[in-house]
């Protein structure tokens, strides 16, 4: 069968399926699936029968995961969905004091390593990892990150105490990385019975930490999906650069209009090659584009702006954390959703860009998958 | 030992898709008792209708026989044999 790419758009009302062939020059949309509910977060886990799997909340009834085909004809919410720990203490002070809500939803869900074809990950808010080893029936807490010692000091950020970046090494099961805001970034070596902060040289207002605390404010994290050791990082205050699994990290923003921004995507064979989408800074709190929409690639020679077929005036645009991804293809796909409801594509590495759906309702997330 | 009423409990379409039914058979002389009995059946079914402390998620609804009872009555409601318990998303702000 030809290969296909289907982007899983979750939105502030249902789950969007957009569909094309590997030109992947026109797509179909069905949806809304899982009406009703908010779709934070959804994914085509590829390894083996590709499965669809979301996790949903809704205003008067909570939050569970679905696990479906990758149609989403037949969705089934989880046995026993990821439980959430207690607020900790400090976290609910900033709750009361600020009255901001608690968002209580799975972040992420992502897939474990080939080798675990029935493991999953889950991140949530207030910060979790939750674990299934039954393709997302029965989701367990993975305590060691749960109550980690440095969790006193984990601040929500202004969408919640999050644990929404998580990913496995493509070479080694037991090396996982979380990113928690605004905890930052952590490792386990040993397939999550001990987890390491690594926020070495990761700025915060005060300027770049000499060593490995806890406090930064992560906004999204990658691994590089061909290169070991490779990661990159969109922080509140930069973007960073990981040469050796994380250990330390390299400002690498110079050249960009602002250090601030929520999405991140990388090339699936070029090492040098992030891409972000710059976002007005905390100075205002403003958190959108300054009028032009742009994404920026990275390269050896530092920034390049990417703007063909993006709108260049009073675009004042909002792109959250999981709503920008990258296929796997040769060129590359690179795909954002807006809050506005569109979803922008590109089939060439990000050099020019169309939509590829518009007038969803708020996309909250956009991955990527390649099936047959 | 009399048996506790015989109540269908109905669920809105949203909690359809995450529990695969709108309609359990339960048993219960009030509406906790009736919910227990359905978490005992359908135990995912908890988490969307209470919080962590046990008390009802603050935008559910009880209806029952279609009349709306107001959330400080429904722990005391007694209910009948054949009465159908209704869970609603409660309408709040516009």
């Amino acid at each position: 069968m030809a290969k296909r790419v289907i982007l899983s758009v979750g939105t502030k009302r249902g789950l969007f399926l957009l569909e094309s062939t590997k030109q992947r020059k026109k797509w179909k949309v069905s949806g809304p699936h899982l009406k009703g509910w908010s779709i934070p977060y959804a994914i085509i886990d590829t390894r083996g029968t590709p499965k669809l799997h979301a996790s949903a909340t809704h205003y008067s009834f909570g939050s569970t995961a679905y696990t479906a085909d990758i149609a989403g004809k037949k969705f089934t919410a989880a046995i026993k969905p990821p439980e959430y720990p207690d607020l900790n203490r400090k976290a609910a002070k900033f709750v009361k004091e600020y009255g901001l809500p608690n968002p209580k939803q799975i972040w992420i869900i992502t897939p474990g390593h080939e080798s675990q074809k029935k493991t999953l990950f889950a991140g949530t808010s207030p910060a979790g990892l939750f674990r299934t080893d039954d393709n997302g029936k029965n989701w367990e807490p993975v305590e060691a990150m749960n109550k980690h010692r440095t969790r006193k000091d984990w601040n929500p950020g202004a969408g919640g105490q999050a644990l929404h970046s998580l990913q496995v090494d493509l070479d080694d099961p037991s090396r996982m990385y979380v990113a928690i805001s605004a905890a930052g970034a952590f490792r386990t070596e040993d397939g999550g019975a001990k987890w390491k902060p690594i926020n070495t040289a990761v700025a915060d207002y005060v300027g770049a930490r000499k060593e490995s605390t806890v406090g930064t404010c992560v906004h999204k994290l990658l691994i590089h999906p061909s290169t070991p050791g490779l990661l990159y990082q969109q922080n509140h205050v930069g973007v960073y650069r990981s040469e050796d699994y994380g250990t330390t990290w390299i400002r690498i923003d110079k050249g960009l209009p602002y250090d601030f921004g929520f999405g991140l995507a990388v090339h699936p064979t070029d090492p040098t090659a992030c891409y972000v989408l710059p976002l007005e800074p905390q100075e205002y709190s403003f958190r959108a584009t300054d009028g032009a929409l742009n994404v920026y690639r990275s390269t050896a020679k530092g920034w390049k702006k990417l703007s063909r077929g993006l709108p260049q005036k009073n675009a004042h645009v909002s792109v959250l954390r999981q709503a920008m991804d990258s296929d796997l293809m040769d060129p590359c796909g690179i795909y954002f959703g807006t809050a506005g409801g569109t979803v922008f594509a590109s089939s060439d590495d990000g050099t020019t860009w169309s939509p590829a759906a518009e007038y969803l309702p708020p996309i909250y997330s956009v991955t990527a998958a390649v099936v047959e | 030992m009399t048996t506790a009423p015989a109540v269908e409990l109905r669920l809105p379409a949203v909690l359809k898709m995450a529990v695969g039914t709108d309609r359990i058979q339960v048993r219960g002389k009030t509406i906790p008792e009736a919910l227990r009995s359905a978490f005992d059946q359908i135990p995912q079914l908890e988490k969307h209708l209470l919080l962590e402390n046990g008390d009802l998620r603050p935008h559910v609804l009880c209806v029952v026989n279609g009349d709306a009872l107001l959330r400080e009555d429904v722990a005391g409601h007694t209910l009948n044999d054949g009465d159908e318990l209704l869970i609603h998303q409660a309408i709040s702000g516009g």
